[in-house]
């Protein structure tokens, strides 16, 4: 299966959510779920990650850590949006103090849909992710551009 | 005397799922201070009883926590049931508390999880997910929704659970006693877990008192305050409730708290299958919100309660919660001052915190 | 007191089946109760408007004009009020969730509404009996609006509590029939429910009566449900006789009689009985 060439590591960011789909994240990490299998692996560091899962819409106070974890990333990197607040603010779209989906501060490669998004429904989404990943990962290396982190084993 | 500095803690941070940001004024590798900052998870969302009718506001409040969802539902729901003096039938008040035990079952066990994965005992955070994940699998087939249920509504319950589901719910929970017992030993017997937990974060019965703690924070210092030895909500004063109470005031005694519950809630929930009674689990409500009333429930964290206000339209006039880790952040924020700087995630995560349910 | 008190647990994991789900590998079996996306009929749909109406999160759209029913997936919290709320039942909660895209995906489906018939139209081959002279019905419009035979109206007040927006007003006492023009959506439930048939959209046209008629004989007969007393509670106070609009109950003391074929089961007996003696029943 092609999306298991490289592993890719993830970081996760909870903007406002209201933690349901960020259980359901920490979820498939444990043995049922099991996204280990595929050599994904949960950092804190966002130097070390590929893929950016947020939950939560954005509000004033957290736009700008929002936008720190993902200028830090490395190229090339994915953004996947969990949970319709991610997508769409949901249903606090007419609150004061929302401004929006996450794509309203850092652009958005793949949404996951749900309230709170299955597991089944996240792993769906970052195996989109990965192959938008892939294609980035070409791209760059079509312009000729070196990656900014060095990766073992492969051709690079 | 040696240098203080400030390390930011937060709000990403690999240990807690959720944004808070603490600044921690630390001697030495000793926290001096602590200073909370809070506000990344506000929504703001008590303002929509504004633009949503009282029906579609009890979806609203549901979702200001996904890991304390149900108390919320039960909660908005039993408030605006008493500001419209509408009596809930007993069966769907019998289903309701059962709903509410498994819900604080999950909670539990997702706590046990996250300490483990906190003090770096990684393979004990898979363990207790595991087991948890046999409760999502019953809040599944009888609500719909593994976090979010979207069940409770104004005059009852949307689904009727039947009695057979019920004892298959009873014998499932037998059945996973014996391994929650072994898991549950291994945090109250294991040396190099005990190691970490004793002795640290000692918070004493005065304060825990004079900073108004709720919960198993104060259970675990000597406060034995427990919102279901009340009449106000649920089925309780029928099922032989007695709330567990540990005396030493550290991690080691919050743990030995919410293991205790855990044990308790499916003693709870096997006495409640054999009583409940046969009947309507709705009744059918119509008309406008007026008057005002007040709840108080027991959620896992601690006491939380939920004040509704009608003005005679159906939109309703003020939603107001008030949830327990508001009341907790003051006792966490006591604790801090003198642990280790490596010792902080532990502290924060004692407490158990819910800052989506303190911001909303 | 002890090390290493995870060992039972690690040796008996190492010897069962894992506990992982190997999904995507394998399809994930759905339970009956799951809440995972909406789905439309759309030949039933009537676009009345009264799920986007109750939606908590304003996801569904409804275009009357226009004649589309669209549904944000990004923004459904699957909650199934619009499945309850549907007075066609024509909203289903699906077990599946929405596919995570690149895209937010706003799903539209045209639908249909079909009109009655308009009065001048007559169709042969179709029974024409019974035709109704409005002089008493409430004037119709060009919009369709809700009209009511007041001639056949017992005012029972069955289509008051079907009504799902509260449009209308039904006094017994005083012989009362009143609509909110603005409230009602013409959904038709109350048009299903009237035991007497005297409701409809639009001016009744004489096909359309007939199309009813033809509907009420080719249909299957609906279980009726009628009062049932509870003779120790009875204290045979007979207000629900009082009440009863068809006069089908007769409750003399130690004798509490119902005539079936005249009961429209409305329920204003169960409402008004104060010892609650009284319950609704289907009967075959």
């Amino acid at each position: 299966m092609s999306y298991i060439a490289k592993s890719p590591w993830v970081i996760h960011y909870d903007g406002s959510s209201c933690n349901g789909c960020d259980i359901e994240v920490l979820a498939c990490l444990t043995p049922m779920y099991d996204v280990e299998r595929f050599g994904i692996i949960n950092t804190g560091n966002p130097k070390h990650a590929d893929v950016f899962l947020v939950t939560g819409s954005v509000n004033e106070q957290n736009k700008d850590v929002v936008k720190q974890i993902y200028e830090q990333m490395p190229e090339p990197k994915v953004v996947v949006a969990v949970g319709i607040c991610a997508c769409s603010a949901g249903i606090f779209k007419q609150c004061y103090n929302i401004m929006g989906g996450v794509d309203s501060v850092i652009p958005v490669d793949v949404y996951v849909p749900g309230c709170a998004a299955r597991p089944e429904a996240i792993i769906d989404g970052v195996v989109k992710g990965l192959a938008v990943l892939q294609e980035k990962r070409d791209n760059m290396k079509k312009l000729g551009i070196s990656e900014e982190k060095t990766e073992e084993g492969g051709e690079n | 005397m040696g240098k203080k500095t400030i390390i930011p803690f937060g709000p990403q941070h690999p240990v807690l799922p959720e944004p808070v940001h603490i600044d921690l004024v630390v001697e030495d590798e000793t926290v001096v201070e602590a200073i909370p900052s809070i506000g990344f998870i506000h929504r703001g969302l008590e303002k929509l009883v504004e633009k949503r009718d009282y029906t579609q506001m009890v979806y609203v409040i549901e979702r200001i926590c996904g890991i304390c969802s149900f108390g919320h539902g039960w909660g908005a729901a039993s408030a605006i049931e008493g500001a419209m003096n509408v009596k809930v039938p007993e069966r769907a008040e019998y289903l309701r508390t059962i709903l509410h035990e498994l819900s604080r079952l999950h909670s539990h066990l997702l706590w046990l999880g996250l300490l483990a994965d906190a003090f770096g005992f990684e393979s004990l955070f898979m363990h207790c997910w595991r087991i948890r994940e046999t409760i999502l699998d019953i809040l599944e087939k009888t609500t719909g929704g593994r976090v979010i249920f979207s069940i409770c509504k104004v005059g009852g319950l949307r689904k009727d659970i039947d009695n057979e589901t019920l004892r298959e719910i009873s014998e499932t929970l037998e059945g996973i006693k014996a391994e929650l017992k072994d898991i549950t030993t291994v945090f109250i017997e294991d040396d190099s877990v005990k190691n970490r937990l004793c002795g640290v974060g000692v918070l004493s019965k005065e304060d825990a008192i004079e900073l108004c703690a709720v919960g198993p924070v104060a259970r675990g210092s000597g406060v034995g305050q427990d919102m279901r030895m009340t009449d106000n909500h649920g089925v309780y004063k029928d099922l032989d409730f007695e709330p567990v109470v540990e005396e030493a005031g550290d991690c080691y005694a919050r743990c030995k708290v919410r293991i205790g519950e855990v044990f308790q809630s499916i003693e709870l929930i096997k006495k409640a299958v054999d009583k409940i009674p046969d009947g309507p689990v709705d009744v059918p409500v119509k008309g406008n919100v007026e008057g005002e009333y007040m709840v108080r429930l027991e959620q896992p964290r601690g006491e939380a309660y939920y004040y509704a206000k009608g003005a005679g339209t159906k939109f309703l006039q003020r939603m107001r919660v008030r949830t327990p880790t508001n009341m907790n952040i003051p006792a966490l924020v006591k604790i801090l001052q003198g642990c280790d700087l490596a010792d902080v995630p532990m502290m924060v995560l004692t407490i158990d915190p819910c800052i989506s349910c303190t911001e909303r | 007191m002890g090390a290493f008190k995870i060992a039972k647990t690690v040796l008996k994991s190492a010897f069962k089946k894992p506990a992982t789900l190997m999904y995507p590998v394998v399809e994930r079996e759905w339970q009956e109760r799951t809440r995972g996306s909406i789905d439309i009929e759309a030949e039933k749909c009537i676009l009345c408007g009264i799920c986007s109406k109750r939606c908590p999160a304003d996801a569904i759209n409804v275009d009357r004009k226009g004649g589309k029913w669209e549904i944000h997936r990004m923004q459904c919290v699957q909650c199934g009020e619009c499945v309850e709320a549907c007075p066609k039942k024509c909203l289903e909660m699906n077990p599946k969730y929405t596919e995570p895209g690149a895209e937010k995906v706003i799903d539209i489906v045209d639908v249909e509404v079909k009109k009655p018939a308009p009065k001048a139209d007559k169709e042969d081959g179709k029974k024409n009996d019974d035709k109704k002279t409005d002089s008493n019905a409430v004037e119709a419009s060009d919009d369709d609006k809700l009209v009511c035979d007041l001639d056949a109206c017992v005012y029972c007040g069955l289509c008051a509590k079907t009504c799902p927006c509260d449009a209308l007003e039904v006094d017994r006492k005083a012989k009362v029939w009143k609509v909110d023009d603005d409230a009602c959506v013409k959904c038709g439930a109350c048009v299903d429910k009237c035991p007497k048939k005297c409701l409809s959209i639009g001016a009744p046209s004489d096909t359309a009566a007939s199309e009813n008629k033809e509907a009420e004989q080719d249909a299957e007969p609906v279980a009726k449900s009628v009062p049932v007393v509870d003779e120790e509670k009875c204290v045979y106070c007979n207000m629900c006789a009082n009440e009863c609009p068809s006069e089908a109950i007769s409750a003399e003391i130690d004798n509490w009689t119902l005539e079936e074929e005249k009961c429209v089961s409305c329920g204003a007996c169960v409402d008004v009985c104060p010892a609650d003696a009284l319950t609704m029943e289907t009967v075959k």
